[in-house]
């Protein structure tokens, strides 16, 4: 496992990213791999269900606080089956610019050396929302994420979040950015939800990798602070949780 | 309010050094700016630009293009700009509206290489980190991309790293040069004095690269990473001090081993404020033509790897002003700017030597060359 895998989920807020990628990133973790996740997220939970619960300084936080002494494991913590787990967190609500904060967030970690010190394998970029401003595109720069998959359900607000961003990697085709690897139906069970997806993908000219049915296991595992994974490795979602992961890696060319 | 400067000038920023650092190549140039960054380094932080050809602009950047994000315009700008001049490099340098707002200057460098074919390098540089920055890190650009792999070394071959106006008067780049010259070295590329496109892609012929500034230390250890060419960090100041350079550089060019001298420190009333390779240089020297000791007091960073001896880190206003009041020192070296922190109780002999990376023009003094025995004749009267 030499090859380092740099994967950024985007999708609407709200739509099951940060459950989506913890679950992503402990079925991987237990496959052998070394695994990092970086919450982009001004909230700060992206990880929460890799640390049984616990929400962990974020690197905005730090830097507050500690200035130039900031060290390494002052904002990457180990989670569950060894999961590197890093927020970037963001500003006072109301105040201040958190695209900002995320290329703040960014800049300290390559300072820190943290792909150095840790050399993960796979490394999960969650990242809120749509596409806002250069600060939310940082993860899909050159240098960061070679991957972009795109979390949805068939709700429209969540297919038109989807299409801003696989259009925001179109736009920016000259630069060296993440390439657009396809969606993941992250299941509401709405009327039609596959082909409303389907339609979706055909016309932003991709595919769906997986589609990730409902599961009340996954609220269940969540109010213990969990993933499905950790929580019910041996229930069905977890199982399909596994199964998107090998996709994810066969989409990323991994044999 | 640490970072405060008060009665000082801000030093010079990051977006100047690499500007400094490029000026010599045929490119064309684009401070992404609303104007006043290009003003500060044409006007003050570049003493080659007037009645220069060098075309460096500004990209005129404006409120509504930073709200939309409007890099297109920029870029239509250089891709005018490129077709009527026809350069062989185009470079982009990023200040502090850019910074701000998340402006990717490296992903827009290569979508106008992509429309044009040109080489085209991209800096996010702040304007809030020193010009040794911005030079080092358009140093590594440039040898990262153009410097090719020699099909043998030149023995008596050596770069010089580090070399940009914001440090050196043309006097002092002239007795560098002359010192190599009469010395029986061969100068392959100077980084950045009189430096070419085909000297970035011939440097890594050179056996030994003399660093002689901070902004000459990180392309430095990249060359001896990637070129295996050793280095030496010293600048030759003082007549026996420069003996001992020589002697120096034959035995890293005779064992490719890398050397940063270290004087032999201990107490001292002596205190020289500046860049920290030129602090190091003007100790050895004091130490080898004076017999004397002298304290460092860095003003832009200190390099940890570096062995250290009577170092000290002035990173602000405050610290610098704390080092030259504290009546310790009763002699210091510095830019005649740095007088404006004496206080009238200060009893201290202040020798001048102006860096343009300080006071620029403000200073009024002509540039001062410590290479060599010049600098016996500029502190003749330390002792």
């Amino acid at each position: 496992m030499t090859d380092l895998y740099k994967i950024a989920i985007y999708g609407k807020g709200g739509i099951g990213k940060s459950t989506t990628t913890s679950n992503l990133s402990a079925a991987l973790a237990l496959q052998g791999y070394r695994v990092m996740q970086i919450g982009c997220d001004p909230k700060a939970d992206s990880t929460k269900n890799l640390m049984k619960g616990r929400r962990i300084p974020t690197v905005l936080d730090q830097i507050r606080e500690k200035g130039n002494g900031l060290k390494l494991e002052d904002i990457a913590f180990s989670g569950f089956s060894n999961v590197i787990c890093v927020e970037s967190g963001g500003p006072t609500p109301g105040i201040g610019c958190a695209g900002r904060g995320i290329i703040t967030a960014f800049n300290k970690l390559e300072e820190l050396n943290a792909y150095e010190v840790y050399r993960p394998d796979i490394v999960f970029y969650d990242v809120l929302g749509d596409v806002v401003c250069g600060g939310f595109a940082m993860p899909i720069r050159g240098g960061y994420a070679d991957r972009v998959f795109i979390v949805t359900s068939g709700e429209m607000m969540s297919l038109y979040a989807a299409c801003n961003i696989s259009q925001a990697i179109k736009n920016f085709g000259n630069r060296g950015y993440a390439e657009f690897s396809g969606m993941i139906l992250n299941s509401r069970n709405i009327e039609n939800e596959l082909e409303l997806v389907q339609k979706a993908a055909q016309e932003i000219g991709t595919d769906i990798v997986k589609v990730v049915p409902r599961s009340p296991d996954v609220q269940r595992a969540e109010n213990d602070g969990k993933t499905v994974i950790e929580a019910f490795p041996d229930c069905e979602m977890a199982k399909e949780y596994l199964d998107l992961a090998s996709k994810v890696m066969e989409v990323c060319g991994h044999e | 309010m640490g970072k405060l400067c008060v009665k000082l000038p801000p030093f010079s920023p990051d977006y100047s050094g690499v500007c400094s650092a490029i000026f010599d190549l045929n490119c064309v140039a684009v401070i992404h700016d609303a104007s006043g960054c290009t003003g500060n380094y044409t006007g003050y932080d570049e003493p080659r630009w007037y009645g220069s050809k060098t075309a460096i602009f500004c990209s005129g950047l404006r409120e509504i293009d930073a709200i939309l994000g409007d890099d297109e315009k920029m870029i239509q700008k250089v891709l005018d700009a490129t077709e009527s001049l026809n350069p062989e490099l185009i470079v982009l340098i990023g200040s502090p509206v850019p910074m701000v707002i998340g402006t990717d200057m490296k992903g827009i460098a290569a979508d106008i290489e992509a429309r044009t074919g040109i080489p085209c390098l991209g800096f996010d540089t702040t304007g809030t980190r020193y010009y040794s920055d911005g030079i080092a890190e358009a140093c590594l650009a440039l040898m990262e991309r153009f410097t090719r792999m020699p099909e043998q070394k030149i023995p008596n071959g050596v770069n010089l790293l580090g070399l940009t106006p914001l440090d050196f008067g043309s006097s002092a780049a002239s007795d560098l040069k002359a010192a190599l010259a009469q010395n029986s070295l061969e100068l392959i590329s100077s980084f950045c004095d009189g430096l070419t496109m085909e000297a970035v892609q011939n440097a890594a012929q050179a056996s030994l690269n003399l660093v002689v500034s901070q902004s000459g230390l990180q392309p430095a250890r990249y060359m001896e990473q990637r070129f295996g060419i050793p280095y030496l960090v010293q600048i030759p100041i003082g007549r026996k001090a420069q003996e001992n350079w020589l002697k120096a550089v034959h035995n890293c060019l005779n064992e490719q081993k890398s050397l940063v001298p270290c004087a032999a420190g201990g107490e001292t009333d002596i205190l020289v404020l500046g860049d920290e390779i030129l602090c190091r240089s003007v100790q050895l020297g004091l130490e080898a033509d004076f017999g004397l000791t002298a304290d460092c007091g860095c003003l832009f960073g200190t390099e940890s790897e570096l062995p250290e001896t009577n170092i000290l880190n002035l990173e602000d206003e405050q610290k610098i002003e704390e080092a030259i009041t504290c009546g310790k020192y009763r002699r210091i070296i510095g830019d005649p700017m740095l007088r404006m922190l004496i206080h009238p109780e200060t009893e201290v002999d202040f020798f001048d030597l102006p860096s343009y990376c300080i006071s620029s023009k403000m200073s009024g003094m002509s540039p001062v060359s410590c290479i060599g025995e010049w600098f016996n004749a500029f502190l003749a009267e330390i002792r």
